[in-house]
């Protein structure tokens, strides 16, 4: 089952999107086994510049697999995957240490549980990555590390240990963390979920301006109300499976399928 | 009277004891040194994928701990030569303590290894950064927080076993202890200095480690263990010093 699409109201492709395909990840038929279980079934998906995917479905649907197979930190069983010129084919075998490396370059990932490195300042967490990575100078990545402190507003906290941090701040500096890194595509596995929600409002709100900076980014979400304003497509996830996929005017009021139905008045309470 | 003599008697003997002293922290030393590093790549090599490896590793890790020092010590001194390798009572020991050593730290250093949440060097994956570069800043860092006060136990105990090294003849505190002890026949008085000597490393050792357990908590445990003394009141010292400790 292959949805593929392209987003008429991503203003990011006529601008310098490169011409390639048109998309600029695209996932074609994925599959993650454990096991006998395929927690990711046949998956296909299409990308394109600056565009917000939200996707949704129930716990257990196989939508964090989905999003950790694409930056392999789950490696699928088969399938094929591209983001921007980074090319992997699973079908033939383990990818080479190279091929994932030139794939994730093009990634940044925003946990549930953050993953802040408890051992550093918040600064340190933001410049390591940088240095070892992309071999920046300690002074250069200091100012980009600030720039994105800054960009998350928590400049105030360089200095500051994880655990002197709220949750909804440690989550911002791994967001920051991450874009440092020079992300083309941001992956966010329920950003929000370890959160309460008045604290997940605020990273809400960084992802609202990250989506206006016409960052392309894939959300693993239960906030209806960010998938339904904020991104371009939303993805209805159900047993490994993308089942539906629209915008989400008409996922949300009129959905095709009679399990996103079921899905939507479980969580809309209607 | 005479019976209580030792009493009072035995600092005399300290000095004729200390030469046995230097060598009991030298054996100490390089035997923790070798071993632990010995420890660190078993430790890894348990965890390797090929299950071959992580079983042979696991064999060796199992004879180092199952093994007890004192059957060691024979085995490379009288065993060896049987098999045409000569080693002298020094290199016999400290290979037996090394031995020893080896199989005991990996199992601590595995636990602190385990002991790092995989989301930290997911973070780390997904951040593009190798391998070793997750290893060297992000999981052993970590991991050392948890496995040097066990290890700094482990010392103590290597170091008070390194008195089973006499019976092959390493000059030592007991093999001093021992030939004064049979020229003077004060057993009591030259035993006691040993046991002092003994102490005087063992019970700094164990503040040490205590000192280490406490400071080398995870941010998370300190402020843990702070809501606990906060209950107590009688430790409100301690309390604000670790406050002060928190806010530099």
């Amino acid at each position: 089952m292959s949805i593929s699409h392209l987003s008429p109201n991503s203003s990011a492709l006529e601008e310098g999107a490169p011409a390639m395909e048109g998309s600029f990840v695209s996932a074609v038929q994925l599959t993650k086994q454990f096991g006998e279980h395929k927690a990711v079934n046949d998956v296909s998906l299409d990308v394109a510049k600056g565009e917000v995917i939200s996707i949704i479905g129930p716990s257990g649907a196989g939508k964090s697999s989905l999003i950790r197979c694409l930056n392999l930190l789950e490696v699928p069983s088969s399938g094929r995957l591209r983001i921007g010129d980074a090319t992997v084919d699973f079908d033939t075998g383990t990818p080479s240490k190279a091929s994932v490396r030139n794939l994730r370059n093009y990634t940044g990932m925003v946990f549930q549980s953050f993953n802040l490195f408890p051992h550093f300042t918040a600064l340190k967490n933001v410049t390591l990555p940088q240095m070892r990575v992309h071999r920046r100078s300690k002074a250069e990545a200091e100012e980009r590390a600030m720039q994105e402190l800054k960009r998350v507003g928590l400049e105030s906290k360089a200095g500051a240990y994880p655990a002197q941090c709220s949750g909804g701040q440690q989550q911002r500096i791994a967001i920051a963390r991450a874009l440092a890194m020079d992300p083309q595509l941001m992956l966010f596995d329920e950003p929000t979920s370890g959160l309460d929600p008045e604290i997940g409002a605020e990273i809400l709100q960084v992802m609202r301006k990250l989506a206006s900076d016409n960052m392309t980014m894939l959300v693993v979400t239960h906030e209806m109300e960010f998938a339904r304003h904020v991104s371009n497509q939303v993805a209805v996830m159900v047993e490994g499976s993308i089942i539906e996929q629209g915008p989400p005017e008409q996922i949300m009021t009129a959905p095709n399928n009679i399990r996103t139905q079921k899905f939507l008045s479980a969580v809309l309470g209607r | 009277m005479n019976d209580f003599a030792w009493l009072y008697d035995w600092p005399q003997y300290i000095p004729d004891l200390l030469p046995g002293l230097w060598v009991a922290i030298a054996m100490t030393c390089v035997s923790c040194l070798f071993g632990y590093v010995l420890g660190f790549f078993l430790a890894l090599l348990v965890e390797a994928p090929s299950k071959l490896v992580s079983y042979s590793a696991l064999v060796v890790v199992e004879l180092g701990r199952g093994i007890p020092i004192l059957v060691l010590l024979f085995l490379f001194y009288q065993g060896l030569p049987q098999l045409g390798v000569l080693l002298a009572p020094y290199p016999a020991a400290v290979a037996a303590l090394t031995f020893s050593a080896a199989g005991y730290s990996s199992e601590m250093i595995r636990a602190g290894l385990g002991a790092v949440p995989k989301g930290q060097s997911e973070a780390a994956n997904s951040l593009s950064m190798s391998v070793v570069d997750t290893y060297r800043f992000i999981v052993i860092p970590q991991a050392a927080r948890i496995s040097i006060p066990p290890l700094v136990n482990l010392t103590i105990i290597i170091f008070q076993a390194t008195s089973l090294a006499t019976v092959i003849t390493v000059p030592e505190i007991m093999q001093q202890a021992g030939i004064i002890g049979s020229a003077t026949f004060e057993y009591m008085s030259v035993y006691t200095a040993a046991a002092v000597l003994y102490l005087c490393i063992t019970i700094p050792g164990a503040a040490l480690s205590g000192y280490l357990e406490e400071r080398m908590g995870t941010p998370k445990q300190r402020s843990k263990k702070q809501a606990i003394k906060a209950l107590l009141p009688a430790a409100g010292k301690l309390r604000t010093a670790e406050e002060r400790q928190l806010t530099n």
